[in-house]
């Protein structure tokens, strides 16, 4: 009886918070772009170079007040920047969703990383341009492009280059070898670093001879002991002590821009209304200074000279062949084998054990406490799949998961009624508050 | 340091005292909570400083930073739920001895451990940054996957009862931590087609699904007996100035272990605990009472987890290179205010790495304020009734799986090694090998894969370059000293 009624109050608190959450969606179809708030997908962490660019547009659109909604950065890290950009290629194409990714969608795509590149997305804008530096530590014997380059055509194979394989570093050293094939074979020997602290703790501590930068990492660093060789630029860069890589004989431009795409299928309206207020927050005075110190010229490319633009840097980037790597051992294969041997060794002890001393283990659980373990994982099964279904409001489902798993465990529901209201609402605004607010993450 | 007074009259403005007492109390609310850590806090802290000067923005930052890996003992100790992955050593004893009836002293022992690792590794971070830092670049590739290797072979004195199923634990762990990209080239492997699957498991989901649903899933089963909880209210604090000379060379060796260990780059707190944990049981002379609530084990882990800030801090500033993720966030916000860490940052900006270890100071003895305080009150967290409590928890629990990389399939994953955990609870294989493993996997198969790439495929440098051939002795010294002691027991057996 004690278990009808509470199954009962239940059910009816599910029933009410489904109405309101269905009254909350509700929302009139109609009218101008944008309704709600844009998300900009960064992929990659919190506090890197992509992330910190897109949040210094952020601040200046928001300062502006160049849009009604607040624009939301969402990072998305993972796998060379492909988890973020599949996102927004699949993505409904309502202008709600952008995607903030530099030249490593071009370079990810030629190296095998992603299967698709700039023609998945609708290309909105390229902002902020800035080339890359070849450099080598402070130490290092070499003193111009043509020193190193020398070694490079005369032992291939030698020269260390640290790279970030399949990112734009790793292309800039491909596109030196092509450009130097002219005077015979010139092969680096690729080393994966990762990001630039990395490459340039390898460079200080011996492990790798030459890597490439972006200026702002260049200028980071070279106090500390890095010197550049070359700028990879159309012009020589005020910041970098180095003429182009052009000037000293070796065609070879590689730099980054931060472009801005949206999934395939975007009105052009749409793109066109992201493109005016992109352009207005880089001409905002706080923006042009920040990028100044970040040594970033304020570029911003759009429409037709985008086009040609993104097909220029492609071209380069697809005139070099990657090669393979030399053969690495399977460890996935070798990890799995040692698992099975472990587990065979395990499992042998146990049902030694067992044989001897025989299973007394399984303890009588009264059968509601099985009942509401079951419901409560189901509760929990059943929350997560309809956060996912984005139908209702965060608020609404974690209000009634909370009233309802609070319910399924108290043995006393009608008691705690209050208390447990009292929770549920406080968890569901409460957290809302705090990660929306607070943390301006982008709840489901 | 040229302007002392000046410093110090900075440190002690309203601005940076209150910047200490938000970010400090803030980092202890979110390590305490499972599923909140230090790094997600500070990443998101990160755009709003950016209104500050660099000097009070790191002033928060560090802050957060200090009391996060501090704020994980309380649930360790009080729900067997580490708080943050860093306190995970920290439940093995800390929940034994709060059960057993003295939570006061479990928390106790933890808090004052906690404040004694911040001030050793703040005193190595002052004499030693400069020299230390350029000598951990020296490691190369294969130094580091030697390291490595000898960390993985601790997993198994720290396993428990059994070694085979401790090493078994950690190698699912390294087994787990396969499938997605490559960490070497890049190239996906194991998704079975699933492109959210790209980037592998990541370590939250997994040990919060490993560590808090399993054991949510265990106090559901036990619902009808006695809570297991610890209520901490009736007992007060229990740290004596006695501890400090009784446990003085756990202390040092745990807090100078921490510090060392942190300075290396990609081995974070997690594994400062578990060396300096793993030590102390070996020199203990009752290593049985490890795992079993030993006021040592509390003491090694929390003291090693604290140090480890100070020692990643060291190649921070002087030289740019993180050792840790909150390390690379802190790096993010010194490039955002105009600062260049390096070696030149002594030089250019002494003021800003005055600040840097001024704060450090501050924050662990505010901390330390802070626990003393409100550690009970925190952990009234923990006498909250369970219809309340579980739900809760739940609900961070999959918020914050969410909330690492803005999409729900961590949640999955995040429920999926809940139930991964209850299996391993039932077959009786331990869960700390298994993270340890999961960690330090792809970090071995970074280095080697870079140690080959540098020698053209030869394995040789395993054994010819010093550093690595000592690492790598040092491991099968390890090895075949655990095998000892595991063997040598069963000789006394009839």
């Amino acid at each position: 009886m004690k278990a009808a009624r509470k199954v009962r109050l239940t059910t009816l608190c599910l029933f009410i918070g489904l109405l309101y959450g269905c009254a909350q969606t509700e929302d009139s179809m109609d009218a101008t772009y944008p309704q709600r708030s844009i998300k900009v997908i960064v992929p990659f962490s919190a506090g890197g170079g992509s992330d910190t660019f897109a949040r210094i547009i952020q601040r200046a659109i928001e300062d502006q007040e160049l849009l009604p909604e607040p624009l939301v950065i969402v990072n998305v890290p993972g796998a060379g920047g492909t988890i973020g950009s599949r996102r927004v290629k699949d993505a409904r194409p309502d202008g709600y969703t952008l995607l903030l990714l530099h030249d490593g969608i071009m370079t990810a795509q030629h190296s095998g990383q992603a299967a698709y590149g700039p023609e998945a997305f609708e290309p909105v804008a390229g902002t902020g341009d800035v080339g890359l530096v070849i450099a080598v530590a402070d130490d290092s014997p070499y003193l111009s492009l043509e020193d190193l380059m020398e070694v490079v055509i005369d032992e291939p194979d030698t020269i260390l280059f640290s790279a970030n394989l399949g990112a734009p570093v790793h292309f800039a050293g491909l596109m030196l070898e092509s450009a130097a094939t002219g005077q015979g074979e010139a092969r680096f020997r690729y080393v994966q670093h990762g990001g630039g602290a990395k490459r340039y703790g390898a460079l200080i501590g011996g492990h790798a001879e030459v890597s490439a930068f972006s200026v702002a990492e260049y200028q980071q660093f070279r106090e500390s002991g890095l010197r550049a060789l070359a700028y990879c630029g159309i012009e020589p860069h005020p910041a970098v002590d180095a003429a182009t890589a052009d000037s000293q004989g070796f065609d070879v431009v590689s730099r980054n821009m931060q472009f801005w795409w949206a999934p395939k299928g975007t009105s052009s309206s749409r793109i066109e209304f992201v493109v005016g207020v992109l352009n207005k927050a880089m001409e905002s005075e706080s923006v042009q200074k920040q990028l100044a110190e970040l040594q970033i010229d304020p570029e911003v490319l759009s429409g037709s000279e985008l086009q040609t633009e993104l097909a220029d840097r492609s071209a380069r980037i697809a005139a070099v062949s990657q090669r393979p790597t030399i053969p690495l051992p399977n460890l996935p294969m070798m990890t799995l084998a040692i698992v099975c041997l472990l587990g065979i060794v395990v499992a042998g002890q146990s049902w030694k054990k067992e044989a001897i001393q025989t299973v007394s283990e399984s303890i009588e659980r009264p059968p509601h406490v099985i009942r509401s373990t079951l419901l409560t994982i189901l509760a929990t099964t059943g929350y997560v799949l309809l956060l996912q279904s984005e139908w209702f409001d965060f608020r609404v489902l974690t209000f009634l998961f909370v009233l309802v798993t609070a319910l399924i465990i108290s043995e006393q529901p009608k008691r705690h009624l209050w208390s447990i209201l009292a929770t549920s609402l406080v968890m569901s605004v409460g957290l809302h508050a705090v990660f929306t607010k607070v943390f301006v993450i982008d709840l489901p | 340091m040229s302007g002392l007074p000046e410093l110090i009259s900075f440190m002690l403005t309203p601005t940076a005292l209150v910047l200490m007492a938000v970010g400090t109390s803030l980092g202890i609310l979110v390590g305490a909570i499972p599923g909140l850590t230090g790094a997600m806090l500070i990443a998101l802290s990160l755009p709003l400083t950016f209104a500050m000067g660099g000097d009070p923005a790191l002033v928060l930052l560090i802050s957060m930073y200090v009391g996060s890996v501090s704020g994980g003992l309380i649930t360790a100790t009080l729900l067997r739920m580490p708080g943050t992955p860093a306190s995970m050593m920290t439940t093995l004893d800390g929940y034994p001895l709060a059960k057993g009836g003295q939570p006061g002293r479990a928390l106790g022992l933890g808090i004052g451990a906690s404040l004694c690792g911040g001030l050793v590794s703040w005193v190595i971070l002052v004499l030693l940054s400069q020299p230390m830092a350029v000598w951990s670049t020296k490691l190369g590739a294969f130094d580091f996957f030697s390291l490595v290797m000898m960390a993985l072979v601790l997993i198994a004195s720290v396993g428990g009862t059994s070694l085979s199923r401790g090493l078994l634990s950690g190698m699912l762990g390294i087994l787990v931590a396969m499938p997605g990209a490559s960490p070497a080239t890049g190239e996906i492997r194991w998704t079975l087609g699933f492109h959210t699957l790209d980037d592998g498991f990541k370590l939250l989901p997994v040990l919060i699904g490993l560590f808090a649903v399993s054991q949510i899933v265990h106090e559901l089963l036990t619902l009808h007996q006695p809570a297991t909880r610890v209520d901490a209210a009736q007992s007060s604090l229990d740290w004596r100035w006695s501890d400090w000379t009784r446990y003085k060379i756990n202390l040092l060796r745990s807090s100078l272990l921490g510090t060392f260990i942190g300075i290396l780059p990609g081995i974070g707190a997690n594994i400062g605990s578990v060396v300096a944990y793993s030590a102390a049981k070996n020199s203990s002379k009752t290593p049985e009472q490890f795992g079993k609530g030993s006021e040592e084990g509390i003491i090694a882990s929390e003291a090693a987890n604290n140090a480890t800030v100070g020692g990643a801090l060291i190649p921070l500033i002087a030289l740019g290179i993180p050792g840790s993720v909150i390390d690379a966030i802190l790096l993010g916000a010194l490039v955002i205010h105009g600062l260049q860490p390096g070696p030149f940052l002594f030089e250019n900006n002494p003021q800003t790495v005055g600040v840097i270890m001024a704060t450090m100071l501050f924050a662990n003895l505010f901390m330390f304020g802070f626990l003393w305080l409100f550690a009970k009150r925190l952990a009234g967290l923990a006498s909250l009734p369970r219809y309340i409590l579980l739900p809760i928890i739940l609900t961070f629990c999959v918020v914050g799986s969410y909330a690492l990389a803005n999409r729900m399939f961590d949640v999955w994953v995040m429920l999926g090694f809940g139930l991964v955990g209850v299996l391993m609870d039932r077959w009786k294989i331990p869960a700390a090998p298994f993270v340890i493993g999961f960690v330090l996997g792809p970090i071995a198969e970074e280095h080697l894969s870079a140690g080959l790439m540098e020698s053209g495929g030869s394995y040789l440098p395993l054994i010819t370059r010093p550093f690595s051939l000592v690492f790598l002795l040092l491991a099968f010294c390890l090895l075949l000293w655990s095998l000892r002691s595991v063997l040598s027991p069963k000789e006394h057996q009839p």
